[in-house]
Order: C-alpha cells, then sequence, then structure tokens
C-alpha cells in the first residue's frame, strides 16, 4: 500500500451519497447535475444500466450506481439527482447519466490524503474504488469511473493493475 | 443491272509527305478510271496532314465529277490518330472519312 | 464552434481525395493500358500534387512527385510504354507519396530513393535530379484562372516542308487545357490543281486553360512572322449556333435573319443557302460542343461543395431532432386550441421542420460506391501475393448509406474479402483442374432494400464445406457432436470466437482474426450476416444492415408503462385479440389469421412487464425474414416520424433494439429491431422449453 507519492496537488472533485456513504468523482467528467425526468426502461438490459432518459435532445443511458454496486434499486427522493458525464467508453466519447441518492457539492482534495483501497473490510465493490479520501475526520470513496464503465471481465483484473490506477490518478492531478 | 467500275486503292506503310507525289498521281489515275473509288487505309503505319489533305481533294474532285469516293472502314490505328489530332470532325464535310462501309 | 480552417489540413484532405483517385485511375490503366484519358488523368493528379505540395510547403513530396509525373508524361508523349511494373511501382510511389504528405515524420527517404530507383529501373532512364524551390512552385499555372480562347490560325504555305508539324503544333495546344480542335478544309483544291506540299488546311481551336495568353504565342514562336493568327477570349455561355457564326463574321446578320425565318435546323439551312461553308458549321457546332462543355465543368466544379467535419453535421442533425421535438410540441398546442391562424403557422412551421430535416439527413448519406474503389487495390495486391488471379466486380456503387456506416463497413468488407480471396478462390490451375476459368471473381454489390441495406460478397470460389465446418466445430466443442443443425446454422459456426478452418495460416488471412471480429463489427451495426454456400461452385455473404440515422416512419405502441417504435416497413396488419386464452409462455403463440397459423411473440413477457393486461390484446403483424410474425401488445398508439439516436456501448448487447426515439413529449421510446427481437424471442422460447 506504499504506492501513493507525498507530493500533494489539488483535484477538483464531486461529492455525492449513495446509500448513506460519501462518495467523489473527478469534477472534470462532470458536465451537468439534472432533478430526475421520465426515465425509459431498457427491457432486458444490464440491470444496472436499466433506463434512457433525454438530456438535451441526446439519447442517454442511466446507470445506476447504487445496482452497480451490488446494492438494490432504490425510490426516488427529493434529494435523488442525475450526475451528467462525459467519457470514454471503447474509444468512443459517450454521455451517461448517474444516478445519485444526493450530490454536495464541488469541492478540492489534496492527493495527500488519498489513501490506497484497503484490501478489507469494505462493503463496496473493491475494484471500483480508487481510494479513500480523508476530509476532516469524514471519509470519501473515490470512484474509479472509467472502471465503474469497463466491462465485467476487464473489472476484474487484479491488485497490481489497480495500484498503478492509484499512482497515475495522483499524477494526473 | 450494270454495275458501275470501281477501283479499290490500298495505302500500307507510310503515306506521308515522302510519298504524297506517288499518291496523288495514284488518285488522279483511279478516279479517271473509275465511278466509285475505295479507299482501304488498313494497313497504314504512318500518316501526316498530306494525305488528310490529298484524300479530302480526291473526294471533292470525285463529288464534282458525279463520282463517290469511300474510305473503307472502319478506320482505326494510326489514321485515325491523325485524324483526330488535325482536328477533323467526324460531322461536315469530312463525314466521310467516318462513314461505315456500307457492304 | 470555432471552425478551424487550416489550409494545410485542408490540403491533406484535398490530397486524400487525389491519391484515392489517382490509385483508382492506375488500376483502370493497368486494365486499359492504351487509354489515352486515363492516362492523362493520372498525369494531372500527380500533377496537382506536386504543385500544391510546394505552394503548402511538402517540398519533399513535391520533388519525389515530379519524377512519377515525369515518368506518366513520358507515358503520354509515347516514350515510355505501360506495363504493370510501371503500374506496380507507381501505386507502390503513391502510397509513399501518401505518407511525405499525411506523416512526413515517418517517411523514409531510402524507401523513396528505392522506389525512384525502381520506377527508373522500369522506365529505363533515371529522371534528372530535380530540386524544387517554393518559389518556383508558387508560379503553378493552376493559380490562374480559367479563360477559354477561340485560336484561328493559318500556317505559312511551307509549314509542311519546313519541318513545323501542324500536328504537333496543334499537340502543344492541347497540352495547355481542354481544346477542342477543327479543321477547316474548305481551302483545298481539287486534285488537278493540288500541290501536294501545301498545307491548305486552316484550324480553329477552342482552348480553355489557366495559362495566361502568352503560352499561346509561345506555341507559334517560329512561325508567328509568316502565319495569320487570331485569338480571342469567349465567354463561355451557352450561345446559340448562329450568335456564334455571327462573331465569328461568318455569315451577316440579314442572312441569318432571313434564314432563321425558315424552321429547318439553322446549321444545315445556312449551308443549304450556301451562306457559310460546312466546315464553318462544324467549327461553330464544335465550339458550342466545348463550351458547353467548359461550363459544364465549371458548375461542377461549383457543385464540388464546401467540408464540413462529420460532427458538425451530428450537431446540426441533434439540433434538428430537437426542433422537430419542440414543434410536435408546439403541434400539441395547436390542437388544443381554437386559434386557426396559430394553427395555420404551426403547420407551416411542421412542414419546413421536416423539410430541414430530410435535407439534414441527405448530407449524411453517400454513395457506397467509394468504399467499393478502394477494395480493388487490396484484390489486385493479395491476389497477386496468393498467386491467384482475380477480378473483382461491383454493382449497386451508387446505393447511399449513412456516412458513419460506410465508415464502420471498411474493415469487416476488408476481412470477408481477403477471406474469400485466399480461402474462397482456388489457384488457377486448381480451377482450370475443376473446369473452371483461371480467373476467379468477387462480386461485391449493394442494394436497398426496404429500410435496410444489403450488401453481398459473392466468389465463385470452392465455397463453404459444411462438413467440414461441422468436423471443426465439435472438435473445437463449439457444438455437441451428432446435433442436428441445417446448413445455414452450420455456416453460422464460421463467426464463432476462434474458428477457423484454414489448414494453413497464409499472411493474408491467417492473422490470428477469425471471422467472429467481422460478425463483432456487424453486430455492433445492428446488422446481420447470412451465409450461401454450395460445395465448389462458390459463397455468398449478405450483410443486412439498417440504415442508421435514417428517419423511419414508425408506429407507436405501448406495452406495460413504456412506449416503443415499431419500424412501419415492416407492419403488415394489426389485429386484434381477446387476452383470456392467453397462456403463460415467454416464447411464440400462434394466431390464425384467415386460416393462416402466425406465430406471435407476448412482448409483455418478453420485456418482464407485470402491469396488469389489457382485456384484449393488439396484435402487430409483421414481416420477418420471408415470414409473417405477431407481436402482441398493449396499445396502439399511432404513427410517429422517428429520428433514430444509436443507443451507447452500454446497450450494444441488449437484444431486439436498434435504437431509440425522442418523443413529442420529451420521453425516450426505444425502436424494436424486428429480426433480431424474433431471434431473441425464439432462444427465450428454447430456455422456456427447456426449462
Amino acid at each position: 500500500m506504499a504506492t501513493v507519492e507525498s507530493t500533494s496537488l489539488p483535484v477538483k472533485i464531486l461529492t455525492l451519497a449513495l446509500a448513506g456513504e460519501a462518495f467523489a468523482l473527478e469534477a472534470e467528467v462532470v458536465r451537468e447535475i439534472l432533478d430526475i425526468v421520465t426515465i425509459t426502461d431498457v427491457p432486458n438490459a444490464p440491470a444496472y444500466v436499466w433506463g434512457l432518459i433525454n438530456v438535451r435532445g441526446k439519447v442517454v443511458p442511466l446507470v445506476d450506481l447504487r445496482v452497480r454496486f451490488g446494492l438494490t434499486r432504490s425510490d426516488f427522493t427529493i434529494d435523488t439527482r442525475i450526475v451528467v458525464i462525459e467519457l470514454d467508453l471503447d474509444g468512443e466519447p459517450t454521455i451517461v447519466g448517474l444516478l445519485a441518492d444526493k450530490v454536495y457539492e464541488v469541492t478540492t482534495i489534496n492527493t495527500e490524503s488519498i489513501e490506497a483501497t484497503p484490501r478489507v473490510g469494505l462493503k463496496w465493490r473493491a475494484e471500483f474504488i480508487r481510494g479513500i479520501g480523508r476530509r476532516g475526520k469524514d471519509f470519501l470513496v473515490i470512484l474509479d469511473i472509467d472502471r465503474v464503465f469497463a466491462s465485467d471481465q476487464q473489472a476484474f483484473i487484479g491488485d497490481n493493475t489497480r495500484n498503478n490506477e492509484i499512482t497515475r490518478f495522483v499524477h494526473a492531478g | 443491272m450494270v454495275e458501275a467500275y470501281s477501283t479499290v486503292l490500298e495505302f500500307s506503310g507510310a503515306a506521308t509527305i515522302r510519298t504524297a507525289e506517288d499518291i496523288v498521281i495514284k488518285l488522279k489515275q483511279a478516279l479517271a478510271e473509275s465511278d466509285t473509288l475505295i479507299i482501304v487505309c488498313d494497313d497504314l503505319q504512318e500518316v501526316d496532314i498530306t494525305f488528310i489533305q490529298l484524300i479530302a481533294s480526291a473526294r471533292k474532285s470525285a463529288m464534282v465529277l458525279g463520282k463517290t469516293l469511300q474510305v473503307s472502314a472502319p478506320i482505326g490505328g494510326e489514321l485515325l490518330k491523325t485524324l483526330n489530332r488535325a482536328g477533323i470532325q467526324p460531322t461536315g464535310s469530312q463525314s466521310f472519312w467516318f462513314q461505315e462501309r456500307s457492304v | 464552434m470555432a471552425v478551424s480552417l487550416d489550409p494545410i489540413a485542408t490540403f491533406r484532405i484535398e490530397a486524400q481525395e487525389l491519391f484515392e483517385h489517382l490509385e483508382t485511375v492506375l488500376l483502370d490503366i493497368e486494365a486499359n493500358p492504351d487509354d489515352k484519358d486515363l492516362i492523362d488523368s493520372a498525369f494531372r493528379a500527380m500533377h496537382t500534387i506536386k504543385g500544391s505540395g510546394a505552394m503548402f510547403g511538402f517540398d519533399a513530396a513535391s520533388v519525389f512527385t515530379h519524377h512519377l509525373e515525369t515518368a506518366f508524361d513520358w507515358v503520354r508523349k509515347g516514350k515510355v510504354a505501360i506495363s504493370s511494373e510501371l503500374v506496380e511501382v507507381a501505386l507502390v510511389a503513391k502510397d509513399h507519396m501518401r505518407i511525405l504528405i499525411e506523416h512526413p515524420d515517418e517517411a523514409n527517404s531510402s524507401d523513396g530513393d528505392a522506389i525512384l530507383a525502381r520506377l527508373a529501373a522500369v522506365i529505363g532512364t533515371a529522371p534528372a535530379k530535380v530540386t524544387l524551390t517554393r518559389a518556383a512552385a508558387s508560379q503553378n499555372p493552376t493559380l490562374h484562372k480559367s479563360a477559354t480562347y477561340r485560336i484561328c490560325f493559318r500556317l505559312p504555305v511551307n509549314a509542311l516542308t519546313s519541318g513545323n508539324n501542324p500536328l504537333g503544333l496543334l499537340d502543344e495546344l492541347r497540352e495547355l487545357g481542354t481544346c477542342t480542335v477543327t479543321a477547316i478544309t474548305d481551302d483545298i483544291p481539287l486534285l488537278e490543281d493540288i500541290d501536294p506540299f501545301t498545307c491548305y488546311l486552316v484550324w480553329e481551336c477552342l482552348l480553355s486553360t489557366e495559362h495566361p495568353r502568352s503560352a499561346i504565342d509561345e506555341v507559334f514562336i517560329f512561325l508567328l512572322d509568316d502565319m495569320e493568327l487570331k485569338v480571342d477570349i469567349v465567354e463561355p455561355d451557352g450561345r446559340r449556333l448562329g450568335e456564334i457564326l455571327l462573331d465569328r463574321q461568318a455569315v451577316s446578320a440579314e442572312g441569318l435573319d432571313s434564314a432563321l425565318t425558315s424552321q429547318n435546323r439553322i446549321g444545315a439551312l445556312l449551308v443549304k443557302e450556301g451562306l457559310v461553308s460546312s466546315d464553318i458549321v462544324t467549327a461553330a457546332l464544335a465550339e458550342q460542343g466545348h463550351l458547353r462543355g467548359e461550363a459544364e465543368r465549371a458548375a461542377k466544379r461549383e457543385n464540388a461543395g464546401i467540408r464540413v467535419q462529420a460532427e458538425r453535421l451530428d450537431e446540426l442533425m441533434d439540433q434538428v431532432g430537437e426542433l422537430v421535438i419542440a414543434q410536435a410540441r408546439l403541434r400539441q398546442m395547436a390542437d388544443a386550441g381554437k386559434d386557426i391562424h396559430f394553427k395555420a403557422l404551426v403547420k407551416e412551421i411542421e412542414r419546413l421542420s421536416s423539410e430541414l430535416r430530410a435535407t439534414t439527413m441527405g448530407i449524411r448519406m453517400v454513395p457506397i460506391g467509394a468504399l467499393f474503389s478502394r477494395f480493388r487495390r487490396l484484390v489486385r495486391d493479395l491476389s497477386r501475393e496468393l498467386g491467384k488471379e482475380i477480378q473483382l466486380t461491383t454493382a449497386g456503387e451508387e446505393t447511399e448509406l449513412d456516412k458513419t456506416l460506410i465508415e464502420r463497413l471498411h474493415d469487416p468488407l476488408v476481412h470477408l474479402i481477403r477471406n474469400s480471396l485466399d480461402h474462397g478462390i482456388e489457384a488457377p490451375a486448381e480451377r482450370e483442374a475443376k473446369g473452371k476459368s483461371r480467373e476467379g471473381v468477387i462480386h461485391l454489390s449493394a442494394v436497398h432494400s426496404g429500410a435496410q441495406v444489403l450488401i453481398t460478397i459473392k466468389d465463385d470460389g470452392q465455397g463453404i464445406d459444411p462438413l467440414r465446418v461441422r468436423a471443426k466445430a465439435e472438435e473445437t466443442g463449439l457444438i455437441p457432436s451428432g446435433t442436428d443443425f441445417s446448413d445455414s446454422d452450420i455456416f453460422q459456426l464460421i463467426f464463432q470466437p476462434g474458428f477457423s478452418t484454414a489448414g494453413t495460416v497464409t499472411s493474408v488471412s491467417g492473422r490470428g482474426v477469425g471471422m467472429d471480429v467481422v460478425k463483432k463489427a456487424i453486430d455492433g451495426l445492428r446488422g446481420s450476416i447470412d451465409v450461401t454456400s454450395t460445395l465448389g461452385v462458390g459463397a455468398t455473404i449478405t450483410l443486412k444492415l439498417p440504415l442508421t440515422l435514417a428517419i423511419i416512419d414508425g408506429l407507436l405502441v405501448r406495452v406495460g408503462k413504456s412506449r416503443y417504435v415499431i419500424p412501419l416497413s415492416t407492419v403488415e396488419e394489426c389485429v386484434e385479440r381477446r387476452t383470456v386464452d392467453d397462456t403463460i409462455s415467454a416464447g411464440f403463440d400462434f394466431l390464425s389469421i384467415r386460416g393462416e397459423l402466425v406465430p406471435f411473440l407476448r412482448l409483455r413477457s418478453l420485456f418482464h412487464v407485470n402491469t396488469p393486461s389489457e382485456l384484449f390484446q393488439r396484435i402487430v403483424i409483421v414481416s420477418a425474414g420471408g415470414g409473417r410474425v405477431g407481436l402482441a401488445v398493449d396499445q396502439l398508439l399511432g404513427k410517429h416520424q422517428t429520428v433514430i439516436k444509436s443507443l451507447s456501448k452500454l446497450h450494444a448487447h441488449v437484444p431486439g433494439f436498434s435504437g431509440a426515439t425522442i418523443l413529442g413529449d420529451g420521453s425516450v421510446a426505444l425502436i424494436l429491431d424486428i429480426p433480431h427481437l424474433i431471434d431473441y424471442g425464439q432462444t427465450c422460447e428454447a430456455h422456456s422449453r427447456a426449462s
């Protein structure tokens, strides 16, 4: 777990809530945050990507992060938001909506305070996580958004690669 | 029906400024002797402007005399190439070069 | 929304087109070595690449191209004959030129030298070393505006004996541009008066050229003092014959007027009345033809259009899509209200937006011919490499497809063609032994079929042996041995990953990638592959592709709470059916329509809908693969014009949908992909039977 470097770089992140826990993703990929809109079911689709939404005339897949992390779908509340992000899927720039129980804020975190994902004691699927950030006494689960969207075989690559990813993230800041 | 006397005049090899005098003589002779003159150019290897002028002239003379001059078609090879280079159009007075053989 | 107008990038795009053109022309030349027009066309392409290359600073490319241009200039002048070696070197040289322009950093100068050495060997002499300065290149004649000149000249009477071959002079004029030459023979005397050494011919030439006027004088430079030369500028417009003759003072205005009073064709008339000689009319007619050709060429140049980045077209398409949605909402408002003027206005906007959408769609459609022609080189090179004689024939080049689709079809088609070349078509000797012609044929065709386009790759090779495929599949455990499969099912196995029947690995198709790559690519385009084959006679592979991005007319239906679009082109009729006799089945059931048993799929169960069903179900009968299949839905909502939006990679493997669309209320509806949906229904049925 010693791959995290000591150089401190500030990274802009968006913080959000999923099943009562605080998560973060790089603010750079976020395009906009929407209130809940009409969602169209996609029959027989993978459970975590069960819906489609209309974002400014584009048909955009909706990713239910709770389901992706192995939890069940939950009912929408007044706080439920859709975080619209843009990412690269197999070389194709793709716009995706992420379902979040709540969105907090855009803030900055120092890479120094990011720790590698512990191997045990985590209720989240570790392969989707880049590291654990610390803000004061709160913990932030930092998402590896590319992994979340990688096809399933790729998502289960061993620990070595993951550590390299963390290093890359630190440099990228 | 009595058929008019006709001559087939065949040119081969070179029909150029070097052979032009001979060609004039041949053409004059053939035209004097026959009502229909058929020019065959299938084996012409080399042609220049002089030959084109001579045949055009013979054709003109034939028409004045009420006789016929035909070029055996389809023409090709060097002759066709030279006609095209010289800008002899397939319409107008020189169309006889390009007419189908009426057999 | 900044538009980048980098001239170098633009040049590169233009050069790319020139290279594609050059390749096509070179391949044509190989087939028709005597076609002077083709050689000229190749020469012009080289000349343009050289000239504009130097202008944009691609000096290396320009100097290199110069050698090739020189070689083809010699071909034009008859100094060098076209040979297949020359075409081969020219093609390789073209590839090198392309690298020099597209990736100058990657160009290897020793490669270039090797090609030039080969070129020199083929044409006999090494072309002189050339260095090109940019200043010289900027004097490139292409920078001049094109003008059309009428050149009338009479050579000195001794022109033939003084060694000035008029044919050479005319050839020189032709080299300056597009030239129509008419010889006037009126001065040729009768045979008895002729001097065979005198030049009696007079010429009229129409020359459209980018060279300056002085270039014409240069042609006649040694004769100018003794000859008659008249050069006028002509405006390239569609003038009448009479006007041209008047302009040439070949006929007086009165003569023309009196001739015009009769109804005959004017040329014949003027000759008949002895007003002009037939050759002068001929010349005027030639001029008319020339000018018309120039005007068409000019129009073509203007039609050539502008370049637009593909993503900007996508943006435009999205915006038009949004406009259509907004317009649909407007329509709802108008329908609810009573204002007649407002309603009329909405109708007008509706018409405009639908036209705008059609136009926008049209912009994206390009003929598939350009893609087909890219395979000619592939077939040529590969058949040489494999020692086979193969001819590529094509049909349906004009079939229009979405640009994106055409781009994404390239790789799968390369793969299929390679496969035909390598495994399909036999070696010439083997073919002869079988009583076939030595030369094999690969036929590539495209045709629209309803909302789909069919692309066929057909060869007359040995075909696919179903027994061998089955044996291989059983050996690798793809299928259990002894299973009952139809030939067409067996043929589908060749698209399974890791499947290859090739005994030997060749450099052509044995590169470790199988046909599964093709399958994956075509699946990605939501298309399907059909294989038919007759052993010993040949194989045909048909790709069925949807016209993605096309607007389709759809039937909007409801299943549970969701709405779906069924492409109207597949819909045959709709029937009603009481739900009471419904049995719990995930797959097909049968329905009797006018005595015919039609299988039908319950979309409710296929889509796992658990809301209560209606008393009556509507069954939409669609045509699929030659048969009729019913789709049971809850409600028919009416016709809907649909802009297809493709689904993201996240939904690429979801069965049964070809895309999605946005409805008038802004929500998304999925578009059913009928053939895949039926396949999926069959699979579900097989599963439910098994369990």
